[in-house]
């Protein structure tokens, strides 16, 4: 079997996020794709239109379907939205590496998203809460540009701040007329915070220059760069570690990525 | 490996007997310039150097199916590529020979191999001419690879006067000796192979350094890499016509209710080849792309596949419209890592 053929699935549902993200249950025509881990992807076609690499944002069980949150930016996402209910795509994946959970056993878990980057922090939150006890504190933190731009809304503010030594705070960039919590980026955000870096992984997921800050507001908050992780995402065409785009150095952020420790980012010549 | 002796007069015979078999591959000169297409009744044109066109076209196309596929929105069908068919390519250069060892290193590392590589390597066979003269671009030893090198090959012909000096190097070679059959005659010496084997390189000299890849790494913010971008056109040119380069996209067409999914080599000297869709561009100039390539090259594939994804062939020398040459390059090196 060519490793860049797809196999057909069909959109089941699609869930409005917000006014520029989706998203879209998939369901594999024949059979299932292997079982994931919080962090991986899969490459997503539009027959006609191309492939695009999107995280899995649902979390692996043998009956929970799969989710891709998907943002409205490019040629293929733009296809995506679309799409109807029906309509049939192709999938190939799971793809890359994930985050080292079961070496967090323990810990307190500190999670800081921007925007779309909340999409694979999803997978990797629901999987951690469904073993809420293997971990201490779980504290979110969450900032998108306005209130409309907040993703996975029944989660955020119902669910998640439901759960027992759970916290959620979440802040937008810019208010509206209705919005009654916090207005700031998501690194100040962050810093005012104080979360405690004694026995705290902490785990970021963004656009870039979020990621960048949040990064060194982590280092001034006292967490050790082995002790943050993030995601990184660069142009990608096969998804298996072959046409060459997406690579760092001698790492390939598809195959070796997309899940990096601080401390192994600085060891990547600056190519992303 | 028992060496045999191929009178010159008889190599069309031999070809004969490969075309009955598969399908045969040559160097041609089309239009002047030497590239590999089916020989048919042609003889090959073997010249000092190896041809313009590289060997990867015959086992990495440029633009290759992935799968076709027919249908409308809720309702389609996909159906996979056509298996490759059997090849035998004759007078391939050693460069290009261990060209695919490094090609294959990339593209069938497990575990994505790629399948339509790996199909098409183990149906192609490959009989090298080993080089009594280098070409004007040559600087293969300065990549460690010899004229007479066997790496890659099914068999080698080392050229004398008037006859080939045969040798079988894998079994699909000894299938080739052995169909050959009375074509061949038992050779009296080696005396060919050690020729090729002190074939002078003159362009390798003085390039080989110990630690080239810790070096350019260490070189990474030198002001050397925008220097070569002024120069550079960023046309591309190097890597299509280099036997390592293995960068591919993939594109969809459509026609009607039918589409073809394929992937066609891609170049990392293109701006938009690491381009986002949001904007953000991780090789946002042109030297700093020149750069990724050669540190790619001549570290990080080195790192990951063991050796160089260069071969010495010198042919983005001769294909760059400004006329950067790898091997001047590596020169220039030598003086700004000093």
């Amino acid at each position: 079997m060519n490793s860049l053929v797809p196999r057909v699935a069909t959109i089941s549902a699609i869930r409005e996020e917000t006014p520029d993200v989706r998203t879209f249950t998939v369901q594999p025509d024949t059979g299932s794709l292997s079982p994931y881990r919080p962090g991986q992807c899969a490459m997503l076609s539009m027959f006609g239109v191309g492939e695009a690499m999107i995280s899995i944002t649902s979390t692996w069980s043998p009956d929970t379907p799969l989710e891709f949150s998907v943002k409205r930016v490019g040629r293929v996402t733009t296809a995506l939205h679309q799409a109807e209910p029906g309509h049939k795509v192709g999938i190939r994946g799971p793809y890359g590496n994930s985050f080292p959970v079961e070496q967090w056993m323990g810990q307190s878990l500190l999670f800081v998203g921007g925007g779309i980057g909340l999409a694979p922090l999803r997978s990797l939150i629901n999987h951690c809460l469904a073993r809420r006890s293997e971990f201490g504190r779980v504290d979110i933190v969450y900032g998108a540009r306005t209130p409309r731009d907040l993703c996975f809304r029944q989660e955020l503010f119902e669910s998640w701040p439901k759960v027992d030594g759970a916290s959620v705070q979440v802040t937008v960039d810019a208010a509206d007329a209705d919005w009654q919590g916090p207005v700031a980026l998501v690194p100040p955000f962050l810093e005012q915070l104080r979360p405690e870096a004694a026995g705290t992984i902490a785990v970021t997921c963004g656009p870039p220059v979020m990621i960048r800050y949040t990064l060194e507001a982590l280092k001034r908050l006292g967490f050790p760069d082995d002790r943050v992780f993030t995601t990184l995402e660069l142009k990608m065409q096969c998804g298996v570690g072959k046409c060459g785009r997406c690579s760092i150095g001698s790492k390939y952020v598809c195959i070796d990525g997309p899940v990096f420790s601080c401390a192994e980012l600085r060891q990547l010549p600056a190519e992303y | 490996m028992t060496m045999m002796l191929l009178p010159g007069e008889r190599l069309s015979g031999l070809l004969e007997r490969l075309a009955a078999e598969a399908r045969l591959y040559g160097p041609l000169a089309v239009d002047g310039t030497v590239v590999f297409e089916e020989l048919g009744c042609n003889p090959p044109t073997i010249e000092p150097g190896c041809p313009a066109g590289s060997l990867k076209s015959l086992l990495y196309h440029q633009t290759d199916p992935v799968f076709d596929f027919e249908g409308g929105y809720t309702d389609i069908a996909l159906r996979a590529a056509a298996p490759p068919v059997a090849q035998v390519i004759f007078g391939v250069r050693p460069c290009d020979a261990v060209g695919l060892d490094r090609l294959g290193r990339a593209l069938a590392a497990e575990p994505f191999a790629d399948e339509r590589y790996r199909q098409r390597r183990e149906m192609t066979t490959v009989l090298t001419v080993a080089c009594r003269e280098a070409g004007p671009h040559c600087f293969c030893r300065a990549m460690g690879v010899s004229p007479a090198d066997p790496r890659g090959s099914d068999v080698v012909l080392y050229p004398a006067d008037g006859h080939y000096l045969l040798e079988a190097v894998t079994p699909r070679g000894q299938d080739v000796r052995e169909s050959a059959g009375k074509l061949l005659d038992p050779a009296g010496d080696d005396a060919a192979r050690m020729a090729c084997r002190e074939t002078l390189v003159l362009r390798a000299a003085g390039l080989a350094r110990d630690g080239l890849a810790a070096h350019l790494e260490a070189a990474f913010h030198h002001p050397y890499w925008d220097e070569l971008a002024q120069r550079c056109l960023g046309c591309g040119a190097c890597t299509f016509v280099c036997p390592t380069c293995y960068c591919f996209a993939m594109f969809d067409i459509v026609r009607g209710t039918r589409g073809r999914r394929l992937r066609g080599w891609d170049s990392c000297q293109f701006k938009d080849y690491s381009l986002m869709a949001g904007g953000h561009n991780p090789q946002p100039t042109r030297g700093s792309r020149i750069r990724r390539r050669l540190l790619h090259k001549l570290s990080r594939f080195p790192a990951i596949h063991g050796d160089w994804a260069c071969v010495g062939c010198g042919r983005c020398g001769a294909a760059c419209p400004v006329g950067l040459h790898l091997a001047g390059v590596l020169a220039e090196l030598e003086e700004v890592l000093s």
